[in-house]
């Protein structure tokens, strides 16, 4: 898995994106050239994320699926993430889309608002999960005027990786478990490593906002709330203003002011760990092997611990990942349907889990982990997580550099009383752009 | 007509030389009609029919976009909604529209003016290289330009880094001031759009510069002489001789930067994505925002009527130049 495929859909549009107008036409021409199902066979089209799931394990899937269906061949297509938002809007747009697709989390409203995928909250109760609930952060995205557009399908979480050398030189003996003690054990690391230049305790560039956000759930905050027909922003509440002054006590105690304007690509906060100029960055499990190829020394020293919320335990966490859905064209709806129930039951998340290390979709699932202690870290926190308003205009808010000046704003700001006239001014401008079609 | 200077005939006056001057040149209309030339219509006819195919589509589809509602709702229903001049209504009416027009204008003079200035003192410099530097200049120069903007977008990204970048550092080393951990794009959007514009300049200046360079070897060097005699100074000779006989050049050159500097999306979008606050958000940038992030794609298509027009405004008075200059020789 990279870094990509678990980001927000910033990574999905990237500036490359204009340049692969080109993807229209090869999309149209795939999406042309595959439904050729001759009456005997039938042909089932599944487009899953590369870097994600494996063979092994959808293969799996396909096996139970063909045994159940004869006369049914599955096949699955790996989709790049690079102008993948062009393509499925292309292929959903086409008479012959795939049966079902992959769809990132941050992806997902648009899509659920747009007419394009199948309602599938009539085989919701069929998927076999238990007594789980879906991850909030893979459900509520899906959900649109009492439909459910995609089923959970898999997440990635960001947790606090440390390196363990430094916390054991600084006389840090556990990890954090509480915002104070946090704030502790990062001034004993700064003292420790005065000397080296541009350290960082907890290297926290002010524009990750999908780490800062977290802090504002904490609180009771949201980014923004639905009534009367009508989204209204909601950063200077005074519990999202308590998690926003958090954030900036954090950023400004813990980590560099260069790190006030950046985003965790220039340089990434990676190579920062890996430089050792930081003792703790927010990070995905996925980054944790980019930073051992970047610094071998790191391997088996790097530990994790679920960002701490202020009254202590884990705070909740901003989960990425995706959802499984049916393009209201496809040719074979109910075959699709009765792929996603076998891919989203435990049976075969548990296999997504133990094979690909994968977080599955819902919660019933979290105690599978407890062999592994960096993947029970990651199973443990996205448990409590939280989706993005599912707002008409909540693209354009991504879709530009909106969201990532306004926490950086909140980073370099000097007092509450700026955090709090940041945020009405954010605020005011969310009431407009939420709205928009 | 007649030619009275020996020198080859440009294509253009062969050809009317040939309609105009033959044996039945001024005969019936229907001989003339019969003697009608065909071949520079079937010479133009491959280009011509690329040029409707590939850019007269989808212009008439844009225009036909700008005029609907589209979002991914209609994409998929394949419903088409008339709205009449309702993304018009919306784009005229956005403030956020009105200031990212402002700044592409004033991105996009500063960005003209800086490349014919730069351009022209580097091909004035290169008329007086000696040959061995001017190819090694030629040679960088055309190395830069041939960089795609987007690599290039990333390298002055790295230069300009707030944290490890070299250009901090050099700055500091220099001991101008403390430029540690300096935010050239973060902070301030009129210093971000300083360093957008040189990579802009950087990347342009090649083109300009050969070009002038290569105007400049045709300028006969008896006017210089004649009006070194006349006691013309280097100023004088720059602005009396030089540009006068440069014109029709930079003229063109100058149309073709402000096309090309109007519609400058990449480097910014990698640079800055827009921000900070909005504040490096260009024309290009907001049509893109809202066409393909927002998948209001019919307002999007109205914004890029607007550019287009915006475009064909500016250029409208030199291309009427070029036109009737053509029509006169």
């Amino acid at each position: 898995m990279t870094s990509d495929s678990l980001g927000g859909r910033r990574w999905r549009k990237g500036p490359l994106v204009p340049l692969c107008a080109a993807a229209f036409g090869v999309a149209a021409m795939l999406g042309a050239a595959v439904p050729i199902a001759s009456a005997s066979s039938t042909t089932l089209t599944i487009w899953l994320m590369t870097g994600e799931i494996t063979a092994k394990v959808y293969g799996a899937v396909n096996k139970a699926f063909e045994a159940q269906h004869p006369g049914v061949t599955v096949n699955v297509e790996i989709q790049q993430w690079s102008g993948i938002t062009t393509k499925l809007d292309t292929a959903l747009a086409s008479s012959s889309p795939p049966d079902a697709t992959e769809i990132g989390n941050t992806d997902v409203p648009e899509y659920a608002a747009s007419g394009g995928l199948v309602n599938l909250k009539s085989i919701e109760g069929k998927i076999a999960i238990g007594s789980g609930k879906w991850l909030g952060g893979l459900e509520q995205p899906a959900e649109y005027q009492g439909g459910l557009y995609g089923i959970p399908l898999l997440a990635g979480d960001r947790v606090v990786l440390y390196n363990e050398n430094m916390f054991k030189a600084a006389g840090i003996a556990s990890a954090p478990t509480s915002e104070s003690q946090l704030l502790a054990d990062g001034k004993k690391l700064e003292a420790e490593f005065s000397s080296t230049k541009d350290y960082s305790a907890l290297y926290f560039p002010g524009k990750y906002w999908y780490a800062a956000v977290t802090m504002v759930w904490d609180h009771g905050g949201s980014i923004a709330y639905y009534k009367d027909g009508k989204w209204t922003g909601d950063f200077a509440s005074p519990n999202s203003l308590a998690g926003l002054d958090e954030f900036r006590t954090v950023q400004q105690a813990l980590s560099t002011p260069a790190s006030r304007t950046a985003n965790t690509t220039l340089p990434t906060q990676d190579a920062v760990f890996a430089k050792t100029q930081a003792g703790m960055i927010v990070g995905g499990d996925w980054e944790v092997a980019a930073i051992e190829k970047d610094n071998p020394k790191l391997k088996g020293h790097i530990g994790e611990f679920a960002f701490p919320s202020y009254k202590g335990g884990p705070a909740p966490v901003f989960l990425g990942g995706s959802d499984i859905a049916v393009p209201k064209n496809s040719p074979n709806r109910a075959l699709a349907e009765d792929w996603v129930e076998l891919m989203t039951s435990n049976k075969y998340q548990t296999l997504m889990y133990q094979d690909d290390n994968l977080i599955p979709n819902n919660t019933s699932l979290s105690g599978i982990g407890a062999s592994s202690p960096v993947m029970k870290t990651y199973l443990e926190a996205a448990a409590n997580s939280y989706g993005t308003p599912a707002a008409p205009g909540w693209a354009v808010v991504t879709g530009g550099d909106e969201i990532t000046s306004f926490f950086s704003n909140i980073a370099q700001a000097s007092s509450s009383s700026q955090v709090e006239s940041i945020a009405k001014q954010f605020d005011s401008y969310l009431d407009t752009a939420l709205n928009k079609p | 007509m007649v030619a009275i200077e020996p020198k080859p005939l440009s294509g253009a006056s062969v050809r009317r030389a040939g309609g105009e001057s033959g044996p039945g040149g001024r005969g019936p209309v229907g001989r003339l009609r019969a003697r009608f030339d065909w071949m520079p219509y079937w010479l133009l006819a491959p280009s011509a029919a690329l040029i409707v195919l590939l850019i007269g589509y989808p212009i008439v589809r844009l225009f036909e976009t700008s005029f609907q509602v589209l979002t991914l709702d209609q994409l998929f229903s394949h419903k088409t909604i008339w709205n009449g001049v309702d993304n018009y209504r919306t784009i005229f009416t956005s403030t956020s529209f009105w200031d990212s027009v402002l700044r592409t204008v004033l991105f996009t003079g500063a960005c003209v003016v800086g490349t014919m200035v730069v351009g022209m003192a580097v091909a004035l410099a290169l008329s007086r290289l000696s040959r061995l530097v001017r190819g090694a200049v030629s040679v960088a120069m055309v190395l830069a330009w041939a960089m795609p903007p987007i690599s290039a977008a990333i390298v002055w990204q790295w230069l300009f880094a707030n944290q490890y970048g070299v250009v901090d550092w050099v700055l500091t080393e220099l001991h101008l001031g403390t430029f540690q951990n300096f935010d050239w794009t973060g902070q301030n959007a009129l210093l971000a759009f300083v360093v957008i514009t040189m990579m802009i300049v950087w990347q342009a200046v090649p083109f300009v510069a050969l070009s002038l360079y290569a105007g400049i070897t045709q300028v006969p060097q008896e006017l210089y002489e004649a009006a070194r005699v006349d006691g013309a100074g280097a100023w004088a000779l720059f602005r009396r001789v030089t540009v006068p006989l440069l014109t029709p050049i930079i003229g063109l050159l100058v149309i073709l930067s402000v096309i090309w500097d109007f519609n400058v999306f990449t480097q910014i979008w990698v640079l800055t994505q827009g921000g900070p606050n909005g504040g490096t958000e260009t024309l290009g940038v907001w049509s893109y925002v809202t066409a393909f992030s927002a998948n209001t794609f019919g307002v999007g298509a109205a914004a890029s009527v607007v550019s287009m027009f915006l475009v064909a405004v500016m250029s409208f008075y030199y291309v009427r130049v070029l036109v009737r200059s053509g029509e006169v020789r």
